[in-house]
Order: C-alpha cells, then structure tokens, then sequence
C-alpha cells in the first residue's frame, strides 16, 4: 500500500469528516483545505494554431492516433474563433466568454486615438509616480506596476469563487496574471526583461549581416583580439539614472586558435561550448544601483567558432526563480516550478521567430530551440497532469502556431518563398509538431477517469499567406488618407499622415479605423451619420478589392466592429475589422504604419503561414470526450460549457452558450 | 611541512565523516561544529587568562550597576563609562591571546571542512569546466588529457594566450572516483575527478605545484610534479549549500553560528570563562 504523506493524510482525514457529518448523500463534495474535490474534472489542452484542416489530414495520414480515438468516443469540431483571429483576442474570448466589446482586445497592437501612436494591447507597464532626484540619481518613492488590460472576470476567477481548484499554464493573454489563488503562470504577452515581446542579441565579425532597426533583435559588430571577444549584453534602461541608461553586463568570450570551440565568461558563470552547442540557462543581474539590480536568465548558442565569430544570446527572460516582474499567482508558483525543473522560458511565445526571419538562426537552429521549449513543456506538463485529481487543469502549447507561421513555405508549393530543398528536410515540421500533441494527448486520454472532460482545443487555425496587402496604401490611393510627403512613405506609426486631409488610418493587424472628430486627436469625420456612412463606405470597397495577380478577392468580409460586437468597450475597436481571404494577410508595414508604394506585394518571408485573416476560413479545433450539442461552437461558448460541466449558471455579459454535454 | 600538515588534517577528517557519509550532511556539520566547540573552549580555557578575564568581566558589571544606579550624577557615570571602556580593552587584550592560538588550528578546520562541504561532487550526466594552468602560454604545448572509463570529455582544448589557460569541459557518467591523466613534456600526472549523486563527498576541486601556500590552501590531492610545466588543474564544480528548510545555507555560515552557539552553551559545563 502507498505510503500516505502528511497533507494527503489531513486532507483524507477532513474529507472522511465531511463525509461523516454530512451522512451518504449522493453527490457528496469535500472541502478540503478551502477547495472542493471536485467529481467532474477537466483537463484542456491549448494547442495554439492548431488547425481542422490539417489535423483532419495528418490523422487520415495515421499520425495522430489518439486524436482520431478521441473524435471517435466524443467529438470532433471546428471552433469558431475571434473577429479578429489574433491569439491574444480569440484566447481573451475564451478566458471571459465574452467577444472583443466585452474583454476589450481587439488586436495585437491598439493605437492612442489622441496622438495615434500604437502601443501592446494586453499590459500596461507603469513607471513610479513619486519620485526624488539627487544628482543623477532618480529614487522611486512609490511602486509603479503592471496592468493587464483585458478586462472582464477570467472563468478561473469564477471557478475560485465557487471553490473549485484550478491550475493554469501559460494562459495567453494573462499577464500580469489576473490576482487569484488558483495556480497560473502568465503566457503569450509576457515580456522579457526589457519589456518587449523579446530581443536577442547576436555578436558576430561578419560585417555583412549587421543590419539596422531590426525588430527583435541587436546585431553586435566584435572583433577576436588575441583569441578574445570583449561584449556587452544590454539589459532594461535604468530607472535608478536620470538619462535612463540601458543596464549592461561586460562578458569575455575565449575562442580556441584552431579548434571550434570557445568559452564564455560572464559575472559569476564560465562554460565551454563547442560549435552548434547551445548553454543551458544562466542567471545574470544587471546592475542598477550598489544595493539594487534586475535579474533575468538567458542561454548562449555558439552558432560559428571559425572563419567568422557568432555568437547568440537569447532573449534575457524574466527569472522564475526571482521573478523581476509578476509571473504566476500565487508569486510561489514560478518559485516552485523553477525549484523542481530549474529556470524555463518565461517570455511569451518563447520561439525565436525573429531570429529565424533575419537570418540569425538557420532552420535547423529555429527547430532546435523551439524543441527546448517543447522540452520543458514536457516536463512541466508531466508533472501537473500526474498531481491532478480535482477541478480544472489547461496546459498550453505555443509550439503549434509557431512552426506553421515558419515552415508553412516548406508544405505549400505555391508559396513564394517555397524551396524543394528546404521543404525536402523541413517538409514534415508541422506534421511533427501535431505528432507531438498527439503525445500529450495520449498522456491525458491514460490518465483521464469517466469524471473526467477532456478537451483538445486551438484559438485558430492556419493558412498560407503568400500575399501582403497594404492597407494604408490601398486608403491613400482611395482618397481616404494623405500624406505630408511622398519621399517619407516609410515613416513609422503615421508620422507622413496629414491628419488634417485623412478620413481613415490602419493600425495592427487587422484595424481600421476612422479619424472621428472628438475621438482622435486631429479628427475630421463628424461622429455620427457621416462616419457610419464612411464605415459603411470603405467597408463595401474594401471587399471588392481584387489581386491583379490571381484575380482573387483579397478581402472576404470587412466586419464593423459594431455589428458584431457585444459589451461595454466596443466604442475603443476599431471601426472595422479587415477579414482577409486565404493567402492574404496585411502587410509587415501596416502594423507599424507605414505606407509603401505598393497595394499588394509577394510575402517573400519565413513567416509564411498565418492567421489573421477573415475568422470563417480559418476555425480553430475542438476536440472533446463529450458530446457536442453544435455544428460550429465558438471559444465564448467553450468557457460557458465549462462552467456548467461543474454546475455554474454562466455569469450576465457572457455571450457564449452551454455546447457540451458532460457525461455524454 | 604542508604535506605533512594536510596528511593528519586530511586523514583526521576523513575519519571523523566518513561514517557520516551517507547521512544528511547537517549531521556531519552539527558533529564537526561541536567537537570544533570543544577544542575551541579547551585551547581557551588553557591559552587565556581565566582569572584576568573573570575580574575584568566583574568589573564591567560593577560600573554597569554604577550607571543605573548614579544615573543623575553625571560625574560619576562619566568616569563609570570611562571605567568601563577601559576594562573591555582590558577584556579585548585577554582575548587576543587565545584568538591567535585558535586561529590556525581554525583555518586549518576550515580548509579541511571545505574539501567537504564547499563543493559537491559531479552528478552523473553533469558536466564541468576543467581547467589547466600552465607556466607558460598554451599555444606550443603538446599538454593532452586523457579520461578513465567514468567520464568523458566532452570538448576539444580551448587554449587562452594571455591567461596561460586550457580548458575542456568534462562530463561524469559513471559514479565513483575517476581519473584524468595529463601527459606533457613526456610526464604525466593525474587529477581525481568524484562522480556520485550523493551530494555529501570529499571533493578536491584543485591539484596544485608544491608551494607552502597553495598546498595548504588546497590540499585535497598531492602536488604536481615541479619537472611538469603545468602550476594548477581544477575543476570548477557545482558549489553545495546546506539546505535549511527550503533555504539554501553557505557551510561556513552554518559552522560558526552551530560552532558559536554550541561554545556558548557549553563554556558554564566546563566553567571557562570567555
């Protein structure tokens, strides 16, 4: 017989008592220290990206075996997902049931309607209020913080309310994580230690690639001195100095005269790798004052030792261990994680596409870290499903969506950046990464009792994008938006518009919105008719844009946020919400407001598979042990069902209905 | 003389844990900083002045007494605080004394305890930095190494010029004590290499050239040979904390608190005055 430890003695000891004072009653709940032993119980797997089509493909291929069981004893179902299908929108719909009027995301990027600038739409990071300066010292005197802006109650708030345990890793769109007791480790939106969505740093003697005003990433130009590299790892501006100094660590890297080896030292660590060979991770402080600094993890890959020095640095990420900056609820959570596995990615999405898209990584090198990742997933995810037995358990995987977004040019032949070569070793990276859900999968249906709902799901699915159309160019050859100067149509975030002369701007992925009088800041369309008659407008045109090159609808459906948006934030969407056809997305200069020469251009990039497109192409999965009581149930109404799979009414404002039947 | 010194500390220490091996390591600390205690009071009680001691300490108290009771005369507490710093100089100089006489058995304990509780042996699959110091630069030195069955090196020499430095990285992967043999100049020498998921072993980071002071300061492991151009081979393996409910402690703060509170407690058993 097992041995019982200490806590599972008084919980079954207090559970035994409750049993006892309450007599046999048939549906008996035990409280056990402030949370019931739940019956029913329910696992999910966020598999993020993962799509109908190809899942349906891959298991008539026979390689997702347990998936094909799963869909034989329940369901199998394509998940209506977000208008617009962005992760941080379709994940906040399933988190609070409500569409993007009631959560308030409605894109990776928002825009400040009073000077239109663009910032991150799910956190607000708050510098200190109060401050004293002495010399060039700045001295905080009351805490700034950071602010999650999705709003409305996450269904594990509701669940904590009705004593119902729940553990939650990597939750996209929940950072900082929500306040709660429930177990939550913060996932997609969760920066690194210099606030953004991650920056690695690549120090190389290959003039050639250094390249300017790269977007996640800084090239480092080194030179070898007597087989010695000196280099500086920049960490987050200093908010103990005046100017706001970027913080720094000096390291040394020694490189072998012959053999392709170097060693790294940096402050208190000093290892060997050998060429290809990445470090574990390695905890590093970056000083601020004497008594204060900022510390983080990061890992090294020497990717080259000879002719040319190359040397990577990941992303510094926040410390789970010592977390700079609010990681999980409880704060002991990550502290206990990391005491088990030791440090894991704790940045958001955690592959380095970036790296990949400008060449730092081959595509050997991407699948490589991308497999680390998967790694501690694994280990983590091992260790939660073995503890579960009551309540609710969602374990998340970025993996998915990040390879389809990198290797789809290598399964599509009429992509433009397809290559028989690369598609001939990379060709099965997607089908891998669905092979390796399989896995996981296959860990739950072994573990899973007849109390148990098991649910299989993905925010959306995925599609080529072979062709980028720019939206703000499109606006200003339609007359809708001017600009000061031809010579500057690569000014960043709209600083070539003429404010004064533009009726509609595009912002974010899917965005559009129009210059209000009273809501922008220099608007000139009158709120009321004159802009519904404008929304409508442009709306209308923009579905009958066409590719010259195919003569395919480049847009399926323009939705206006307000005939599809419920809640009390629907005045902040944006006006409409650009639903691209298959194979078309919005340009990498839309986002960032830019306005190129021209309308459509080939997508010659790495990332060649995506999803912001129209939301009815591209659902996401889902696959249950229950019975599904709809043909096409959307992400709001997954959380509905899971609160009525433990006997909760869904709360007013929730939009999404009750879909499964549990036992079916 | 300093291998003389650490052949009775070594195999005096090694006596004393080794039936502590396979115990929490607390176990060996606690017993270590007791019997540490234990000489620390005998080397006082014979080195220092007891009956000075007493006198001064009854002093300091007679004029503490004066202060509270003359707390309104200022002349008298004057002089009573100027009585009473001059009898802890007094205290202080009888101290010194003893505090000189412990203070090598002391650094003597402590490099021994160090061998054990500073460092922990390589897990098997773990890795480390080797590292060799050589007289001269690396670049022309025909210095190769070669691993017993238990371990294995896992990268090619890494030569540094300027830091007459080479390193490798070497991986245990079977547990006991292994070797690794250096052959330069047509000798060879050796450097033990511990491999044990226990993380409670004698470990001797470093091997060193016979000089007085490096060999005191590591004396795990005998000198190398002085007709080899190499002065230091270490391995920079994985420091150990004791572990305190969940904290992690350093050795050495854990033996000269457990060391201090066990003296204190014991100084009346054995009427020592300190």
């Amino acid at each position: 017989m097992r041995k019982l430890d200490r806590r599972e003695f008084v919980q079954m000891g207090l559970a035994a008592g409750s049993i006892l004072a309450l007599g046999n009653t048939p549906d008996v709940v035990a409280r056990v220290l402030g949370k019931r032993e739940t019956r029913n119980k329910v696992i999910i797997l966020g598999c993020d990206g993962m799509d109908p089509h190809l899942t349906d493909v891959f298991m008539k291929m026979g390689r997702l075996p347990h998936f094909e069981t799963l869909a034989r004893q329940g369901a199998f179902r394509p998940l209506r997902t977000s208008t617009p299908p962005q992760s941080p929108v379709a994940w906040s719909n399933f988190i609070t049931g409500m569409n993007p009027g009631g959560h308030g995301i409605f894109d990776f990027i928002h825009r400040n309607p009073e000077n239109y600038l663009p910032f991150l739409s799910t956190s607000l990071t708050k510098p200190s209020t109060k401050t004293i300066k002495i010399g060039d010292y700045v001295f905080p005197m009351s805490g700034g913080g950071v602010e999650l802006l999705r709003k409305g109650e996450a269904f594990w708030q509701i669940l904590e309310r009705h004593d119902i345990p729940a553990t939650l890793y990597k939750m996209p769109s929940n950072y900082p994580p929500a306040p709660t007791k429930q177990r939550t480790v913060s996932g997609m939106g969760t920066p690194d230690i210099l606030g953004g969505y991650g920056t690695f740093s690549y120090y190389t003697t290959q003039h050639t690639v250094l390249m300017e005003n790269m977007d996640g990433g800084a090239v480092f130009d080194v030179s070898v001195v007597r087989g010695k590299v000196e280099a500086k790892l920049f960490g987050p501006p200093n908010p103990f100095k005046n100017e706001k100094q970027d913080t720094f660590i000096d390291f040394t890297v020694f490189v072998d005269p012959m053999n392709r080896v170097a060693k790294v030292r940096i402050q208190d660590h000093e290892f060997i790798l050998r060429e290809g060979e990445w470090s574990g991770w390695k905890q590093i402080h970056f000083p601020m004052i004497p008594t204060q600094s900022v510390g983080g993890i990061c890992k090294f890959y020497l990717k080259q030792a000879h002719p040319e020095f190359k040397l990577y640095v990941s992303p510094v990420n926040i410390d789970p261990g010592n977390p700079a900056l609010p990681i999980s609820t409880p704060e002991s959570y990550a502290k206990e994680l990391n005491a088990k596995f030791g440090p894991f990615y704790t940045k958001g999405l955690p592959a380095d596409t970036k790296a990949l898209d400008h060449g730092i990584f081959d595509d050997g090198d991407f699948l490589t870290q991308d497999d680390s990742v998967l790694e501690e997933d694994r280990a983590i995810f091992d260790y939660e499903l073995g503890r579960f037995d009551s309540g609710l358990l969602f374990y998340y995987f970025s993996s998915t969506d990040q390879r389809q977004h990198m290797f789809w040019r290598c399964i599509d032949k009429d992509h433009p950046a397809y290559d028989p070569l690369l598609a001939q070793k990379y060709g099965n990276a997607i089908e891998n990464i669905y092979a390796e859900m399989d896995g996981f999968l296959a860990k739950v249906l072994s573990k899973a009792d007849k109390d148990t709902l098991i649910i299989v799901m993905s925010d959306h699915g995925f599609t080529p994008f072979h062709r980028a159309f720019n939206l703000n160019t499109w606006l200003k050859e339609s007359g809708y938006m001017k600009l000061i100067s031809e010579r500057l149509r690569d000014a960043v975030y709209l600083q070539n518009t003429d404010w004064s002369r533009t009726r509609a701007y595009a912002i974010g992925l899917n965005g559009l919105y129009v210059n209000v009088r009273g809501r922008e800041g220099r608007g000139i369309v009158e709120p009321g008719v004159d802009k519904e008659s404008l929304v409508r407008e442009i709306a209308q045109k923009l579905e009958a844009v066409t590719d010259p090159l195919t003569g395919q609808q480049v847009i399926t459906k323009a939705y206006v946020a307000s005939d599809v948006y419920q809640g009390l934030y629907v005045k902040e969407a944006p006006d409409i919400l650009v639903g691209y056809n298959r194979g078309y997305r919005s340009s990498w200069s839309t986002p960032l407001g830019k306005v190129p020469m021209n309308v459509l251009e080939n997508n010659m990039e790495k990332w060649s598979g995506d999803h912001c497109m129209d939301p009815d192409v591209i659902p996401g999965i889902l696959f249950t042990n229950g019975k599904v009581n709809a043909d096409f149930p959307s992400l709001c109404d997954l959380t509905a069902s899971i609160l009525q799979v433990f006997g909760i009414e869904k709360p007013a404002g929730m939009v999404g209905k009750n879909v499964l039947q549990f036992p079916a | 003389m300093a291998s003389a010194i650490n052949f009775i500390f070594g195999k005096a220490f090694d006596l004393l844990l080794f039936p502590f091996k396979n115990m929490n390591p607390w176990v060996g600390m606690i017993v270590v900083s007791l019997l540490t205690a234990l000489l620390m009071l005998w080397v006082y009680k014979y080195s220092s002045n007891q009956e000075g001691i007493k006198k001064v300490k009854d002093k300091i108290k007679a004029h503490l007494l004066e202060l509270r009771l003359y707390k309104d005369n200022f002349q008298v507490t004057l002089q009573a605080q100027k009585k009473i710093l001059g009898y802890n100089a007094k205290y202080m100089f009888y101290a010194l004394k003893p505090m000189l006489v412990m203070m090598i058995p002391i650094v003597l304990i402590l490099i021994q305890l160090d061998l054990w509780f500073g460092c922990r042996p390589l897990k098997p699959g773990e890795s480390a930095l080797l590292k060799v110091t050589m007289e001269q630069s690396p670049l022309q030195s025909d210095l190769t190494v070669q691993p017993s069955p238990g371990i294995q090196i896992e990268t090619p020499a890494l030569r540094m010029e300027d830091e007459k430095e080479i390193d490798w990285r070497v991986k245990g992967l079977q547990e006991g004590l292994h070797a690794l043999t250096f052959k330069v100049d047509n000798q060879s020498f050796t450097k033990q290499v511990v491999v044990s998921a226990n993380p409670f072993a004698k470990v001797s980071t470093a091997r060193v050239r016979n000089q007085f002071l490096d060999r005191l300061i590591d004396p795990g492991e005998p000198a190398i040979p002085q007709n080899v151009p190499v002065t230091k081979v270490e391995i920079a393996y994985a420091p150990h904390d004791l572990n305190f409910f969940g904290y992690a402690i350093n050795w050495l703060i854990a033996f000269f608190i457990l060391s201090i509170i066990f003296g204190f407690g014991l100084k009346g058993f054995f009427h020592i005055e300190v």
